[in-house]
């Protein structure tokens, strides 16, 4: 096992013993034709025959036996593809379509991500940093809360700059810190957070954190500082960027969960070298999107889809995204389980027209960005201290992220006020001593990740009002199936 | 019993280096590592229970770090 690799992440350990998920870096959050065969293929030898595709854009191996990682990593290599980073680091830059395939960007997200590349590289980890940069102010891909710092772009060349967007347990909405910046001035940001993160940052913090400890204001003026110094840096060259513009239309391909099957996943590769690009965009809600393809062969593309069981998005109900739910080590629910019979749901009500976003997270982490959604579901758990059991070792309070646990008398004790019912401490406890009382679903209404003006329901973007908590999976679909006919 | 000093050691290699020394052990030999605070006692010790193994001890150590004492299962 090539340790040091491990050391940058890419590795996620998942909840069954000695399976790992592999995360592969997709560059531009594109993937050419015949890499995304590649993971497929290696979905299939070593995992069990699926990928997820992620709300960060790029996807996923799940279920490589420890033992296989050096062999997936090693194959991987071999067509130039590399692992994605996770944990408290830098990560790769997301982004939302090349202005010459979006007709509303008013200027090229893909430009400014290549030149953001060397920060996560170099990066030498302790502070998890989101980057997000979007083309245009309908912000597909949410930067506001999605990133520590979101891009958006303005004018050609420019961007407004956000910072401390976050959704979990404290989720965060980014402040507005600078308007109308260059692509150097956006550098120059990205350098300044990063410096006064590793200089000022307490472990683990994240921009929101700064936000909250030190004031707005304070984190402005650091990170907007000598904006007219140019950082010196070498831009990545994205290979899927495009020289100019590439006219038909934007294929969406379902994929409930963010999951598709190794088959699926090679029919999607050969669609888009037949019809497309030769390249596959991930979007946030886990659709795999073909950008480039002529509309009128979109009839043909569909029975080809339709022969392995996939169909396309052409209106209506967006992709129903999920994480890794039960597979993942914090999950409490099966939501990729819940999302599959939502869709059956809909299906059954005819509403698949309906202009709506529909999330599932196996816990409030909610890394499939329930609160940003119009219908978002997440799972929770009530923890309980067994109290003869608990020897006051005080692990639970500082796996606690809400520093709801406090130790009274040698025990751990639990402020149900500040909970939110996440399992962190119950996982935390080396020796068994929180158990898990109810478990069910929260249910978040009215979320919103963007804005546009010409959205039905626009406005600002939002998080979602809890409507509900601790919902069975019967009563959680008994509530989708009343707010879907309601919205 | 086998001994492991983590200290300095960022997850995830704090685990995967924990791992790789139990496979070494027999069912039911002891090994104690050496976590620093924060991020590696809080996941470490999780980790190695989902693993299948026991958590004998934890206790905390002059200077902030933590000795945890591992029964392999
Ligand atoms: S939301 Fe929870 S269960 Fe889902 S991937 Fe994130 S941490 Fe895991
Ligand atoms: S008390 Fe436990 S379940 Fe509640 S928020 Fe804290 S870690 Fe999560
Ligand atoms: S981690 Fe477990 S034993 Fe330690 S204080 Fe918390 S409940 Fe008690």
């Amino acid at each position: 096992m090539d340790l040091e690799q491990l050391k940058r992440g890419g590795v996620v350990k998942l909840k069954e013993k000695d399976q790992f998920s592999v995360w592969v870096r997709a560059v531009c959050c594109n993937m050419d034709a015949v890499k995304f065969r590649k993971v497929a293929e290696l979905a299939e030898r070593y995992g069990r025959g699926i990928i997820l595709l992620t709300t960060r854009q790029f996807p996923i191996i799940p279920f490589v036996h420890f033992n296989d990682l050096e062999a997936v990593q090693r194959e991987l290599k071999e067509v130039n593809l590399m692992l994605d980073r996770c944990g408290a680091r830098v990560r790769n830059s997301d982004v939302c379509y090349d202005s010459n395939i979006c007709p509303l960007a008013v200027t090229n997200p893909l430009t400014l991500g290549e030149k953001l590349d060397e920060f996560w590289q170099k990066d030498p980890g302790g502070h998890k940093i989101k980057t997000s940069i979007v083309g245009c102010p309908k912000q597909c891909t949410s930067p506001r809360v999605l990133s520590d710092i979101g891009f958006v772009g303005v004018a050609p060349g420019r961007f407004d700059v956000y910072v401390g967007g976050r959704l979990g347990l404290r989720p965060f909405i980014g402040e507005k810190m600078a308007e109308g910046l260059n692509e150097e001035e956006c550098v120059r940001v990205v350098k300044n957070l990063l410096d006064f993160i590793h200089r000022s940052g307490r472990e683990g913090e994240r921009s929101a954190d700064l936000i909250n400890r030190l004031g707005a204001e304070q984190v402005r003026q650091e990170i907007t500082k000598d904006l007219a110094e140019k950082v010196d840096y070498k831009p990545y060259a994205c290979d899927t960027k495009q020289s100019e513009k590439i006219g038909g239309t934007i294929l969406r391909i379902r994929a409930t969960a963010g999951e598709v099957t190794s088959a699926q996943a090679q029919t999607i590769a050969d669609i888009a070298e037949k019809y497309g690009k030769g390249f596959i965009h991930f979007a946030v809600r886990g659709s795999a999107e073909i950008p480039g393809v002529k509309e009128a062969l979109i009839a043909e593309i569909k029975s080809e889809l339709a022969k392995v069981g996939l169909g396309i998005l052409d209106s209506g109900i967006d992709n129903l995204q999920s994480c890794f739910g039960e597979y993942c080590t914090n999950g409490i629910v099966d939501s990729r389980g819940l999302l599959k019979k939502i869709e059956k749901l809909i299906a059954r009500l005819g509403l698949n027209d309906r202009d709506i976003k529909i999330s599932a997270a196996g816990c409030p982490n909610t890394c499939a960005i329930s609160p940003i959604s119009d219908i978002g579901f997440w799972g929770v758990i009530e923890p309980i201290v067994a109290m003869e059991k608990c020897n006051g070792c005080g692990i639970c309070a500082k796996a606690c992220k809400v520093n709801a646990i406090e130790l009274k008398d040698g025990k751990a004790v639990i402020d149900y006020k500040k909970c939110k019912w996440c399992m962190d401490c119950i996982n935390a406890c080396p020796f068994e001593s929180i158990a898990g009382g109810k478990r069910g679903y929260a249910v978040a209404v009215g979320g919103r990740g963007g804005y546009s003006p010409a959205d039905r329901r626009g406005g600002e973007t939002r998080l979602g009002k809890v409507v509900a908590e601790f919902l069975s999976e019967a009563e959680a679909l008994e509530l989708a199936e009343k707010l879907l006919e309601e919205i | 019993m086998h001994k492991l000093d983590l200290t300095g050691v960022a997850c995830p290699m704090n685990f995967v280096r924990t791992k790789l020394k139990l496979e070494e052990l027999q069912n039911g030999e002891l090994l104690e590592v050496i976590l620093d605070d924060g991020e590696s006692i809080v996941n470490v010790p999780r980790s190695v229970k989902d693993e299948g193994h026991k958590i004998l001890e934890v206790k905390k150590l002059k200077g902030g770090a933590f000795s945890c004492l591992i029964s392999k299962g």
